[in-house]
């Protein structure tokens, strides 16, 4: 009886630390894993203390298909964060430029704008990076510089209702 | 020989080649841009008109971006430093990074130079600033590029669209190679030495 109970005891301790994990933010490089959606690798570079804006970027991962909603910075690091896009205008007549023979990639290569995201879709067992010249977390009004090996925590929401927190870290790239 | 690798690869009457061993663009016809000026930020914050012609056996790079720019250009930059520091010391001196802000509203000289010793310590930098659009507008012709202000938005805050090429300027004041957004440093270093040594 002794031993049945002990049993029981240790699987619902097991059973509340499998729960934990799966509800438990993330700290320092660790993964917070939320049932489907996976978000790694999250970082951002070093800024020069005049600059007030910063970008972050990861890789979320997700077996069912889904969709990020929201990203959300803590006041205490930055005034408001956004998901955002930086798009190359394609075809566009660029002043100075008289060439006829350009290649689409260095058509892509011209003016970059950066525009607001409503959601980025995630794929069914796939991946979607948010990396330099592409998606990213922007931040702005920084309360204060990024320098190397700060963390900015940052709460992504997803479309399925998941709520994924993880640890930017700043790295020199 | 460049030369010659250039036009074996050209594509007609004008466009970009890539020669064998370079990897960035070498634009035909040959941009010159060794009249253009524009007020560079000295020490003192005053703008003292200068052209982009770096001193003799020399390379100068230079890039059009703005400071408040969150991707781009701190990454531009970032890889560009990183290519630069590649380099031996003997060559690392021969270049110089030259900004053109195409936000001189918001880029103000301090904030500039500060800006750049982010990036660039160990690196001559300069930074150019002009709040006469249509000198900067002539400016970025002479390169190929181009920026478009946008609107601002509830809290005043606007981005700024922009060509994202860094340009290669040799001392005879010609856009000797560009490379544009992407380009790895390994890649861009790679190339800094074979310019260095021409």
């Amino acid at each position: 009886m002794k031993d049945a109970t002990k049993s029981i005891s240790i699987m619902l301790a097991a059973a509340v630390a499998m729960i934990s994990l799966f509800a438990i933010t993330g700290c320092g490089d660790e993964v917070a894993k939320a049932p489907g959606v996976q978000v790694t690798d999250a970082w951002m570079r070093p800024t020069p203390e005049t600059q007030t804006t910063g970008a972050i970027y990861m890789k979320i991962s997700s077996d069912k298909a889904d969709r990020l909603v929201s990203v959300e910075v803590d006041k205490s690091f930055v005034e408001r964060a956004e998901l955002h896009e930086t798009t190359g205008a394609s075809a566009m007549e660029n002043a100075g430029h008289d060439d006829d023979m350009m290649s689409e990639e260095d058509v892509s290569a011209h003016m970059k704008m950066m525009r607001k995201l409503d959601g980025l879709d995630i794929p069914a067992g796939g991946s979607v990076e948010l990396k330099p010249g592409g998606y990213h977390v922007m931040l702005f009004g920084l309360e204060k510089p990024i320098v190397e090996a700060d963390m900015i925590p940052v709460t992504l929401t997803f479309k399925s209702g998941a709520e994924v927190s993880v640890n930017a870290t700043a790295v020199s790239k | 020989m460049p030369a010659v690798l250039a036009l074996l690869f050209a594509s007609g009457c004008g466009g970009e080649t890539k020669s064998s061993s370079l990897n960035g663009i070498e634009h035909t016809p040959v941009r010159q841009v060794g009249d253009v000026k524009l007020p560079e930020v000295t020490e003192s914050d005053r703008g003292v008109s200068a052209t982009f012609k770096p001193a003799t056996g020399e390379l100068s790079i230079v890039y059009f971006g703005y400071a408040y720019c969150p991707d781009i250009c701190p990454t531009t930059f970032a890889d560009l430093s990183v290519a630069i520091r590649r380099l031996p010391a003997v060559r690392r001196k021969r270049v110089t990074v030259s900004f053109v802000t195409v936000d001189p509203k918001r880029d103000t000289p301090p904030l500039l130079r500060k800006y750049m010793s982010h990036f660039f310590t160990g690196t001559q930098a300069r930074v150019f600033r002009t709040t006469d659009s249509k000198k900067l507008v002539a400016a970025e012709k002479a390169f190929g590029a181009s920026h478009q202000t946008g609107k601002p938005d509830q809290r005043g805050g606007y981005d700024v669209a922009h060509t994202t090429y860094l340009y290669a300027v040799d001392d005879s004041g010609a856009v000797t190679l560009q490379w544009p957004f992407g380009m790895t440093s390994a890649d861009i270093a790679s190339d800094l030495k074979i310019l260095l040594d021409r």
